[in-house]
């Protein structure tokens, strides 16, 4: 798979508005990028180019030796944890652009639209939660499938999601969740997929190491966790524990 | 004992044969390393039947009795037609992904369900690779079904009202101000053209919509005659004004168009009028669309005022998430960032100002009006948003309420307390439905006078009301065909409960 030329653009002042010099740089991972310049902002390409849906900044930017100008849109770590965990140096997240992606528990809508730009046209987000404004979003986006249900209903949805390779959970209730948790994940993540649940960080042990759920209740070899951020966002301290599913031994 | 298993998805049901189980052994272990080879696990499991779902309905037929654990009359005759009849001792058995589905399947079928783990571990081979099993599946069409799907099952859940679409208010406030711009231009066009032929007319008829009709009807002036003054007068409503026009014709210092230029100038009069038609039919839509999705907001301060709220804020819901304090600078944002940046004075209202109440107070209660009216507003944005129902009960009591507010800081006349106005809102609102209830049953009582037994059919209504009655009904009776007939009977009951207030 070949991957995209890195973009090095260069703003032309006369196609935009602003009229600061901004410079847009991948950030390490695929479909990632950063602003250098005033700011460093996290932003993904954005997959609807025109649509600003949160009130959130959009850049264009234009390519070198082309004429064509490029859209990204401003991915806010103080509202979505995901872009808060890459900013916050998460060794990988892996989700890349043509992954399918299933999304549960506290839906923000913000998370879905930036996965969605991340994933790109060949990717897919599954989205499951009760959320009136994501269904409003995701008609514009090919690559969204809102399911409004509960998360722990995971057998009524299973005529609309595909085996995914990543599945993101949002949720700040109790542990008890991760039972329900783990059979979204039986069902639908395929062997070595990655899971990454963002919780309160009150869910500490006595060591001030974040239990990972799933290692814990259920002390199979599917499930091994690779790593946790704390994440020190305004709402209050939640973190994002990354694991991996059975993963194959190569 | 040979195994199926029935696979769903977003196409259809699939069908599905695991000759290879002796191979790998029954457990799950072994079924997961096939899993993960397409060829082994082709070998392992082969497809037996695949049936599409016809059409967009009937799948979301089909998910929703899926995701209840029920099975449909397709599923069954897509198993019945698959499977040889069940004697006693039945020889294969279907693995299922959800054990409530099975023992409903084993209900009507009699065919023997599991839906153990190694079931689920050949079900997820199955998902993994159900694009190569399928043939005519190309890539992008099962996401395209999923997405399709999804979006409708979605939509279900939420019982998605188009007559409710606040998207409709939104377009046509924006196409309504467009128009006016529009109309304005294209009216001074006329009137620029027009007067290099008949320069004193624009003088005489000052209305813009008025002087296309005119000068459409007056063409080229020099044929402008006696006894074309009658047209006129029908066309101006004043006779004093139509002999103006026609002297002015006689004695006018404009120069003489062709034909050709005549006609084009009476085409673009004829544009203009057609498009201040097209604003007033607009402008009803806007009504009646405002009565659909907002009717509370509506009655309280107008359609217009009403709609741009919406407009502005992006949609009914976001209108009814902010806080009144938002509500009531709504549009004046310019100002009031301004003003907190440099510390002066915040402004006091915003779109609200339009509406008629804040004219109608005195300089120093404006303000005050504005936080009251603020305050009300958001009360009917969110009333409209979250109520099913389909009432303007609410809205006319909260007009009432602005209306004594007023009162109050003109006269000091002490206005109702806020909980007894809404209790008899609430009030107002179950009579409404009660009458909605009572009307159909009114053309059985007609039939009933042939059986001579009014008297029991009458007595019988109003207790079938009462039962279903409830504080806070979210019933789905639509009650606007009943809200045209009920209108004049509440405003009946309100005289009666003022009376009684």
């Amino acid at each position: 798979m070949t991957s995209p030329t890195p973009y090095m653009p260069i703003l032309v002042s006369s196609f935009s508005s602003l009229k600061k010099q901004i410079k847009v740089v991948p950030f390490r991972f695929e479909g990632v990028f950063k602003t250098k310049g005033k700011d460093n902002m996290l932003c993904t390409k954005n997959l609807v180019p025109g649509e600003a849906l949160y009130g959130e900044e959009l850049m264009r930017v234009q390519n070198e030796g082309d004429i064509t100008e490029v859209e990204y849109r401003v991915w806010n770590p103080f509202r979505s944890k995901l872009s808060a965990a890459i900013m916050y140096g998460v060794t990988n997240i892996w989700i890349k652009p043509g992954s399918r992606v299933l999304y549960l528990g506290n839906v923000c809508g913000l998370t879905v639209s930036n996965l969605s730009d991340l994933v790109g046209s060949d990717g897919m987000v599954y989205v499951v939660g009760y959320i009136d404004d994501v269904v409003g979003m995701a008609g514009t986006r090919p690559n969204v499938v809102t399911i409004i249900e509960k998360f722990w209903n995971h057998g009524n949805y299973r005529m609309l999601v595909s085996t995914v390779d990543v599945i993101f959970a949002e949720y700040d209730r109790h542990l008890d969740e991760t039972l329900f948790m783990v059979n979204n994940v039986r069902f639908y993540l395929r062997a070595g997929g990655h899971y990454m649940i963002s919780t309160r960080a009150n869910n500490l042990n006595s060591t001030g190491q974040v239990k990972d759920v799933f290692t814990i209740h259920f002390q199979r070899k599917e499930f091994k966790q690779i790593e946790t951020i704390m994440l020190n966002l305004m709402e209050g301290a939640c973190s994002l524990v990354v694991g991996s599913y059975r993963l194959l031994d190569d | 004992m040979s195994l199926y298993l029935l696979y769903e998805f977003a196409s259809g049901y699939a069908l599905f044969n695991c000759h290879g189980i002796d191979e790998i052994g029954q457990n799950s272990e072994a079924a997961r390393n096939s899993v993960a080879d397409l060829t082994r696990f082709g070998k392992v499991v082969q497809l037996v039947a695949f049936n599409p779902f016809e059409s967009a309905l009937d799948a979301l037929n089909q998910i929703s009795a899926v995701s209840e654990g029920q099975m449909t009359e397709e599923l069954q005759n897509f198993l019945s037609l698959n499977f040889p009849s069940v004697g006693k001792k039945p020889k294969f058995s279907l693995g299922v992904s959800e054990p409530k589905l099975g023992s409903h399947i084993f209900e009507v079928t009699k065919i023997p369900c599991q839906s153990n783990e190694f079931v689920l571990e050949l079900l997820r081979g199955v998902r993994l690779h159900i694009d190569r099993f399928i043939e005519n599946l190309k890539p992008g069409d099962l996401e395209k079904a999923q997405l399709g799907l999804g979006h409708s099952y979605s939509r279900a859940k939420v019982k998605f009202n188009v007559n409710r679409v606040d998207n409709m208010v939104i377009q046509a406030i924006f196409l309504l101000d467009t128009l006016d711009k529009d109309v304005n231009s294209f009216s001074m066009r006329v009137r620029e053209w027009y007067s290099w032929h008949f320069p004193e007319l624009v003088k005489i008829v000052n209305d813009n919509y008025l002087y296309a009709k005119v000068a459409k009807y007056v063409d080229n002036k020099s044929e402008l005659s006696e006894d074309k003054l009658p047209g006129l007068i029908d066309l101006v409503g004043d006779e004093d004004k139509a002999k103006e026009i026609v002297e002015a014709a006689k004695a006018s210092m404009g120069q003489d168009l062709s034909p050709v230029d005549l006609i084009n100038v009476k085409l673009f009069a004829q544009r203009v009028m057609d498009l201040a038609e097209y604003r007033k039919k607009l402008y009803d839509y806007l009504v009646a669309k405002m009565s659909d999705i907002a009717p509370n907001l509506a009655a309280l301060i107008g359609e217009v005022v009403g709609a741009r709220l919406i407009s502005h804020a992006g949609s009914l819901t976001n209108l009814a998430k902010c806080p009144s304090s938002t509500l009531q600078i709504l549009g004046a944002e310019k100002a009031l960032f301004r003003a907190l940046k440099t510390r002066g004075n915040t402004p006091k209202y915003g779109l609200i100002f339009h509406s008629s109440f804040i004219g109608r107070a005195s300089a120093r209660n404006k303000g005050r009006m504005a936080r009251y009216l603020a305050n009300k507003c958001s009360i009917a944005s969110r009333i409209d948003c979250f109520l099913d129902k389909n009432t303007t009960a609410f809205g006319d009591k909260l007009r009432e309420q602005v209306e004594e507010r007023l009162d109050f800081y003109d006269k000091g006349v002490a206005p109702r307390k806020n909980i007894d106005v809404m209790k008899v809102a609430i009030g107002n609102v179950d009579k409404e439905e009660m009458d909605v209830e009572e009307t159909p049953v009114q053309p059985s009582t007609k039939k009933s006078k042939k059986k001579k037994s009014t008297e029991m059919d009458v007595d019988e209504a109003p207790t079938e009301p009462s039962t279903k009655k409830s504080k806070k009904t979210k019933s789905k009776d639509s009650i606007s065909n009943g809200d045209v007939a009920t209108n004049g009977d509440s405003t009946a009951k309100k005289k009666k409960s003022r009376k009684s207030d």
